[in-house]
């Protein structure tokens, strides 16, 4: 391992493996991120939120993923930096020949990302682990299926764990009590600045991913000119230049309108 | 037709050069560009100038001597030419022409427009000898390779070690130069032999040599005046990681 990462090669290979393993995240933290659309009062965030900060497999994970994107960033940053030493005298004049704005600024958008990282972690999970989140109980009347929340109630129905169902019913309604995270990410989306800077880092994704997800294919051996590259290119294109970034940006533009139009 | 020119100038190694500007008139459209720095360089002498220094060989595209950046292109701004082959009627009358040597760590510039190009042949030797029997010619026959395999190989052997592919990348990366020139061995079975070691030892070169990392934006390709393909790249990948193991 550390005779390949003596490679350029090599180091590109492992840079490669961490951002497709950072693709992957993405694609599983969007469908997490998607129930905030779900019209259910928050619940099935909620619940998922919780899932996520209980479960012994997710907290593995998440190490695993710091991981990847220090390494991701440390070995970006150093390619960077090396390449750039690589020519000490630039040119007066140098076209850029069909060459993409995305490939040529990999460097820049992932330190976009990185920062975004930063404030985002900062934004909701330092505020899910350490902040003093509200709670909120749900009661679904099961005949109707009517769903109704209290905001703001204190954690008494929950066992001992502190999260979980707790079934009072008799018969007719059941009743949920969870942190509200919910209510966190709705209320930091109040905030107009955060909401451009999130639109802007995910404009910075799209660009990384839109050269990154095909370019890290070529990397692990790749062809691109033939059929399984078009394929790997319009992947990229569409889902991580795309669908992605656009699906990530919604949440925040989406809040704050509805927060706006019920002030 | 009349040009003016903003060239690269530099004594030596040691010392910080500068661009200096000429003004050249009569210039015949069917001139090549080196003929034109011909035309130059015999006036700047009849004015007990010190003429400028520029690489050149064959003038037929074929040796890669022919090493100049003009108006922000290696070779300038014509697809799948060397500067031999690129003439004065693609410019046009009283254009501003900038000439600059490659710029690479890897490549000094010894003096004006040369630059040492000799990490590309350090690399070359690094591959070591291929196992070839010698002696009585063989039977052509011997040794079965697909049309598809030759064509490949054939393409990739055409690369003239110009150095273009370093001049246009954003990272100085020699990764199409050495791709094309392990991937003429690795299509053929007389390449296999020595395959491992000759991508490793050949890597390990270009590292020491100070070229960048490969970031696949395809610059190299599209400036190539062989036309390589950037899939070279990829395979070069693909047969570093399956030599790892
Ligand atoms: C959501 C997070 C991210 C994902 C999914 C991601 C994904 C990728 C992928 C797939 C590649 C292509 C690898 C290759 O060319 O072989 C790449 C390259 C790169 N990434 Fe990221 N990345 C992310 C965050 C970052 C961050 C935070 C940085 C930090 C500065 C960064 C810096 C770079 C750099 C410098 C390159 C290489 C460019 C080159 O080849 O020269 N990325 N990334
Ligand atoms: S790959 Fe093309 S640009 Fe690079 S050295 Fe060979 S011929 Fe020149
Ligand atoms: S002088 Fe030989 S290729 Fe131009």
């Amino acid at each position: 391992m550390n005779t390949i990462l003596n490679y350029s090669i090599g180091r590109k290979i492992s840079l490669s493996l961490m951002g497709l393993f950072l693709c992957l995240f993405l694609i599983i933290h969007l469908i997490g991120n998607l129930k905030l659309f779900n019209n259910d009062l928050g619940l099935s965030f909620n619940q998922y939120s919780d899932f996520m900060s209980n479960n012994v497999f997710i907290k593995i994970s998440s190490w695993i993923l710091y991981f990847a994107i220090l390494y991701h960033t440390i070995i970006g940053g150093y390619i960077t930096y090396n390449n750039y030493k690589s020519r000490p005298i630039k040119y007066l004049i140098q076209k850029k020949n069909n060459i993409s704005i995305s490939s040529r600024n990999m460097g820049i958008a992932g330190s976009i990302i990185f920062i975004f990282i930063v404030v985002h972690m900062a934004n909701f999970w330092w505020k899910f682990k350490f902040g003093n989140i509200p709670y909120i109980q749900y009661v679904r009347d099961i005949q109707s299926g009517y769903l109704a929340s209290y905001e703001d109630v204190l954690p008494v129905l929950m066992n001992k764990n502190g999260h979980l169902i707790q079934n009072i019913s008799n018969n007719y309604e059941i009743i949920y009590t969870y942190k509200n995270s919910y209510r966190v990410v709705s209320e930091t989306f109040k905030n107009p600045f955060l909401v451009i800077f999130y639109g802007a880092s995910m404009i910075a994704m799209s660009l990384h991913l839109l050269h990154g997800f095909k370019s890290a294919f070529m990397t692990l051996g790749l062809k691109i000119n033939n059929l399984y590259g078009h394929i790997i290119h319009l992947i990229g294109w569409l889902f991580f230049g795309l669908l992605i970034p656009i699906g990530f940006a919604s949440i925040p533009i989406y809040f704050y309108i509805v927060n706006f139009f019920t002030k | 037709m009349n040009i003016n020119l903003k060239v690269w100038r530099q004594k030596n190694m040691n010392v910080v050069g500068s661009f200096v500007n000429y003004k050249l008139s009569n210039v015949n459209p069917n001139m090549s560009f080196l003929e034109m720095f011909d035309m130059l360089n015999e006036k700047l002498i009849s004015q007990k100038e010190d003429p400028i220094a520029f690489d050149h060989d064959c003038r037929e595209g074929i040796c890669g001597a022919c090493s100049m950046f003009i108006n922000g292109y290696p070779h300038g701004n014509k697809h799948g030419v060397t500067t031999c082959q690129l003439h004065m009627r693609e410019f046009t009358d009283n254009q501003t022409i900038v000439v600059e040597p490659w710029r690479a760590k890897a490549f000094p510039v010894i003096k004006d427009l040369i630059v040492d190009r000799s990490s590309l042949d350090r690399i070359i030797s690094s591959g070591g000898f291929v196992s070839l029997n010698t002696g009585s010619a063989r039977d052509a026959n011997e040794i079965l390779i697909s049309k598809e395999d030759a064509e490949e190989s054939l393409s990739a052997a055409s690369c003239i070690g110009c150095g273009a592919c370093v001049a246009a990348c954003k990272n100085a990366s020699a990764m199409l130069f050495v791709g094309a020139k392990i991937y003429q061995f690795s299509k053929l079975p007389q390449g296999k032999i020595e395959e491992k070691k000759r991508i490793k030892s050949m890597l390990k070169q270009m590292d020491k040599e100070n070229f960048g990392h490969c970031t696949n934006t395809g610059a190299c390709s599209a400036e190539c005046p062989k036309e390589i393909s950037l899939d070279v790249i990829s395979s070069l990948n693909k047969d570093f990681i399956k030599s790892s193991f």
